[in-house]
């Protein structure tokens, strides 16, 4: 098998080829750079168009604009609290206190060394261990995946912000927003009020946008929003590679990171997103200064942009070898495969392993280019267009969230759905609702419970299916572990403090 | 949702004006042909490889371009193209049982009479499958066990109202004996937890089986005559057990089309099937041929809805 | 569960608290998309009953907790418009673009909004407006119509 990853090389370094991941990753930079764009709606639009291209060529876009994308949703993440891409809301957390603090510049440093380092491990593990990790995979059913999105869940609580009570109310609304649509066991419509278009459920392309695209735009427009494009449009970057040094001691991070986005890849349906949350929340669990989280640390950027990367290539060993992408960009890639006549299975390694193989040095090219692409030149250029004069600003970014959304399905109803949602996340913001719950309910709610049912259907109604293979029982382990742990040390500072007290 | 209709009805009396006029060249302008799904679907790389040839035998030098308008599985196309103006100048893809399985369990805005069926080209049987490690390696010992213990056999498959569906009703009828259905959304992750032994039988489709053969039993295939794609299957028929069912793709333009612009696609359409090229490409994207042309595709319609109306009657799935 | 920033200072004590307002929303909207459960089959309706429930317990505690504010003369210092005018304003430019969108095109209607809205809304510049406009819509269609063949909707002179 190793020998197929040798033979496939030369092919992939063919100038078209090559040229082709060169276009993607840039390509993937603006798209997931420009507030409403997402790498979703950019690979939909391009599979039709790649019908009759050369495999690795279309292939080699595709991995690009992957890549790029989850690079390029961090910049105006860190610049204007807009994440790009779905998979960058954990990004913000730490990036736009540091480019209010002009401190900007390195955020997006350490956003790109991670995502490239995030990308190459992934890589490497879809080229090295695609088949045993399939496996891996398989251990997986309903039951054991309903405990991964409750571990998902858990993240929640640490997402919940100041509001207790408004972090649950957000949470509450993501869950029933990832509702709508036709029960995905029974098929019997929830809130689909008679729409065909909610059928299929809200797509989070659609809701991410409105919530976080939308009112800063509006916040442009009413010239009053808090961000000081004096102060985050001079990035004062030195060059990458003199920042790479100090940048070094973010290692356990993104080693960790990278372990937690590779296998919240190879789990079917989970996504970059929650990658991204649960690395961010590891990462800061294992912190010595986790108050200071939020405010601007570096290395919340680290995590969460290294396993956003890291999700990538190993999204697509599921997608590649039985057909289930791990993520939703994973499911259209899919599709750029299928339009090519490459059906996902065993067989594909067999009968077109210079494609298959080739398709994953792609994958290696594109991550190490982010650092050349994505380093000062793509990052300084968009530094640049945020520069610009506020309302031209505003009204740039509501043509784009337009036609994000619209090109996604090609309907004017899921725009009408983005406003609707962008009057809610105005007012949510405004009162100081947080936001990333109601991202994270909508991921996880719906795949829960489509989950959980699923099992108690296996079992017969018998809820002793959750705990009853080893799989679910480290999960509910680690679940445990995870959410008692902090009470535990909570309980032993305040003896310690009583003693002292005392 | 006004402006939509008012920009429908501009957009018709601009359009109507200019078209009336010569049916006798068609096709004289591009044919849009819609696909209820995202591209890279199985139904739409049906649809964009049939596409060229199409262009080919309608001549003219007209093209067919494809429009995805995914959603509500594949309901949103299809109801675009009962809607449609019946010029030939739109046609789009068709699936059953599915299609006419909606106009039961949902409001749909068509039935079986807003369409002129033009030809089903693909016809894909259901296979029944178990995980390779697994005790159930033939038809008989599945049968044994499900009727062991009703409800005991965990079937997963795609959905509920599809011809997945349909064929476990059939074969609950035949084999007297009740299975619990686990529908996944989606074959591919039916297919996988099948692979992890997550259940215990699984009914998916040939074309989803062939690249899996060393990972999974297949127990047999519904379909009159074993399948091209995969010859070492037998069928169930070959077995003692009538069962025939799957699930089937083609092509339909709106009703009342004109005669002479149905006859020239229907002429098309035979041609193309009989082109080696094409059966060569779709045999590589995966698809399993069968054609139905015309009023044997309708009557073929006919029989899909009868089924779909029986098992909804007896066996609501919702 | 009072660890927000409040502010003594009863400095607006003519408005009525937004918080308040949020909670009979949630509790209301809630209400009202409960009822709709009841022709959903059982396990159908599980979760959303649930979330739903949950909403309406979390607006009541909400409200609850805005009564008790308004009684300690302690008020949330949230400001929900800057400037109420401009909002309303904006938000009727976005409804009115996304309406001529899908009635006149979107090329079109896209290269009149970007000048206007960026005009109305304070950059007076009419060489950077116009400069600004042609890049960006013309790049938008030289990747969307040349480069990706991809629809948007279609102007109304084209169809």
């Amino acid at each position: 098998m190793y020998g197929n990853l040798i033979d496939a090389l030369p092919s992939v370094l063919s100038l078209g080829n090559l040229l082709a991941v060169v276009i993607g990753v840039v390509a993937g930079i603006c798209v997931g750079a420009l507030p409403g764009l997402s790498a979703t709606m950019a690979i939909s639009v391009l599979i039709p168009f790649t019908f009759g291209m050369d495999p690795l060529v279309a292939l080699g876009m595709m991995a690009g604009i992957y890549n790029g994308a989850m690079y390029g949703g961090s910049i105006p993440a860190v610049l204007l609290r807009i994440p790009g891409t779905p998979a960058a809301v954990a990004t913000s957390f730490d990036g736009y206190p540091m480019a209010q603090q002009g401190r900007g510049g390195y955020a997006l440093q350490v956003a790109v060394v991670s995502s490239a380092l995030g990308g190459i491990v992934s890589a490497l593990v879809l080229m090295l261990l695609a088949p045993p990790l399939a496996k891996v995979t398989l251990l997986f059913g309903p039951t054991e995946i309903f405990w991964v999105a409750v571990f998902g869940m858990s993240a929640i609580v640490f997402l919940l912000g100041g509001d207790v009570l408004k972090g649950l109310i957000s949470a509450a609304f993501g869950v029933f927003v990832s509702l709508v649509g036709a029960d995905t066991i029974t098929g019997a419509e929830r809130y689909t009020f008679g729409h065909l278009e909610l059928l299929d459920g809200i797509n989070i392309v659609v809701l991410l946008v409105g919530l976080y695209a939308l009112p800063p735009a509006i916040g442009l427009l009413e010239e009053v929003r808090d961000f000081d494009t004096e102060n985050t449009g001079r990035l004062n970057t030195t060059s990458i590679w003199k920042a790479i040094p100090g940048m070094l001691k973010y290692w356990k991070t993104w080693v960790r990171s990278s372990i937690i986005g590779v296998f919240v890849g190879i789990l079917p349906g989970a996504g970059g997103s929650m990658a991204a949350f649960l690395s961010y929340n590891e990462a800061r669990r294992a912190s010595k200064n986790p108050e200071e989280w939020g405010k601007g640390e570096p290395e919340g950027v680290a995590a969460s942009e290294t396993s956003n990367n890291a999700d990538t290539a190993a999204a697509l060993i599921p997608a590649l070898t039985l057909g289930i992408p791990g993520t939703a960009v994973a499911a259209v890639m899919l599709g750029g495969l299928l339009i090519h006549g490459l059906q996902p299975g065993p067989m594909l390694f067999r009968d077109n392993p210079e494609i298959v193989f080739g398709f994953m040095w792609q994958f290696l090219f594109a991550a190490v280019l982010l650092i050349f692409l994505g380093g000062a030149l793509a990052t300084n250029s968009f530094a640049q267009v945020l520069r610009l004069p506020r309302p031209l600003l505003g009204a740039i970014i509501i043509s784009l969230v337009f036609i994000g959304v619209y090109s996604i399905n090609g309907r004017m109803f899921d725009v009408y759905l983005m406003l609707g949602f962008g009057l809610i996340g105005y007012f949510m913001d405004k009162l100081k609702f947080p936001l990333p719950p109601v991202v994270l309910g909508l991921i996880l709610g719906g795949f829960a419970e489509q989950n959980l049912r699923l099992a108690l259907r296996i079992g017969g109604g018998d809820w002793g299916i959750l705990a009853s293979s080893p799989t679910a029982k480290i999960l509910i382990g680690m679940i445990l572990l995870v959410v008692l742990m902090p009470l535990f040390s909570r309980l032993r500072r305040s003896r310690k403090a009583n003693r002292v007290a005392g | 949702m006004g402006f939509k209709s008012i920009a429908i009805a501009t957009a018709l009396i601009l359009s109507s004006s200019m078209s009336t006029a010569a049916l006798a060249d068609y096709p004289e302008k591009r044919i849009d042909m819609i696909v209820g799904f995202a591209a890279g679907g199985g139904t739409d790389v049906m649809a964009r490889t049939i596409g060229p040839y199409l262009e080919k035998y309608l001549g003219n030098d007209t093209s067919v371009v494809v429009k995805n308008m995914p959603g509500a599985s594949g309901q949103i196309g299809v109801t675009a193209v009962a809607e449609a103006r019946p010029d030939g100048y739109t046609i789009g893809t068709y699936n059953l049982p599915g299609t006419m399985a909606r106009t039961l369990d949902r409001d749909a805005d068509y039935d079986a009479d807003s369409f002129t069926y033009l030809a089903n080209v693909v016809n894909d049987p259901n296979v029944i499958v178990t995980p390779k490690n697994s005790d159930i390696d033939t038809m008989d010992k599945l049968v044994e066990a499900a009727q062991k213990r009703p409800g005991a056999v965990t079937v997963a498959m795609s959905s509920l109202g599809g011809d997945d569906h349909f064929f476990l009703q059939k074969l609950s009828d035949v084999t007297d004996a009740d299975y619990t259905v686990v529908p996944f959304s989606g074959s591919a992750p039916a297919r996988s937890a099948l692979m992890g032994g997550h259940v215990t039988m699984g009914i998916i489709n040939v074309s989803e089986v062939v690249a899996f053969r060393d990972e999974l039993n297949v127990l047999g295939i519904a379909s009159e005559e074993r399948s091209s794609l995969a010859d070492d299957i037998p069928t169930f028929k070959e077995q003692g057990v009538d069962l025939v069912n799957g699930a089937l793709r083609g092509f339909v333009a709106p009703a009342n089309l004109p005669d002479n612009v149905k006859a020239k696609l229907l002429d098309a359409f035979q041609k193309t099937y009989d082109d080696p090229d094409f059966q060569q490409a779709m045999r590589r994207s995966g698809n399993p041929t069968e054609l139905a042309l015309g009023d044997d595709f309708k009557s073929l319609n006919a029989e899909q809805l009868e089924l779909a109306k029986r098992i909804w009657e007896t066996h609501p799935w919702k | 569960m009072n660890s927000e920033p409040t502010n003594t200072a009863a400095e607006r004590s003519g408005g009525i608290d937004p918080d308040l307002i949020a909670g009979v929303v949630i509790v209301l909207g809630a209400g009202v998309l409960l009822t709709r459960t009841t022709d959903m089959p059982g396990m159908t309706a599980l979760l959303p009953v649930t979330m739903l429930s949950a909403l309406i317990i979390l607006g009541i505690l909400m409200i609850g907790r805005c009564a008790l504010r308004h009684r300690r003369r302690t008020t949330a210092s949230i400001k929900v418009f800057d400037n109420a005018k401009r909002f309303v304003g904006i938000i009727a430019a976005i409804a009115i673009y996304v309406a001529a969108v899908a009635l006149l095109g979107f090329y079109t209607t896209t290269a009149v909004m970007i000048p206007v809205v960026a005009w109305c809304f304070g950059y007076r510049s009419l060489k950077g407006v116009l400069l600004a406009d042609l890049i960006f819509t013309g790049g938008i269609a030289i990747v969307f119509v040349l480069l990706m063949g991809q629809e948007l909707p279609t102007e109304f002179f084209l169809r």
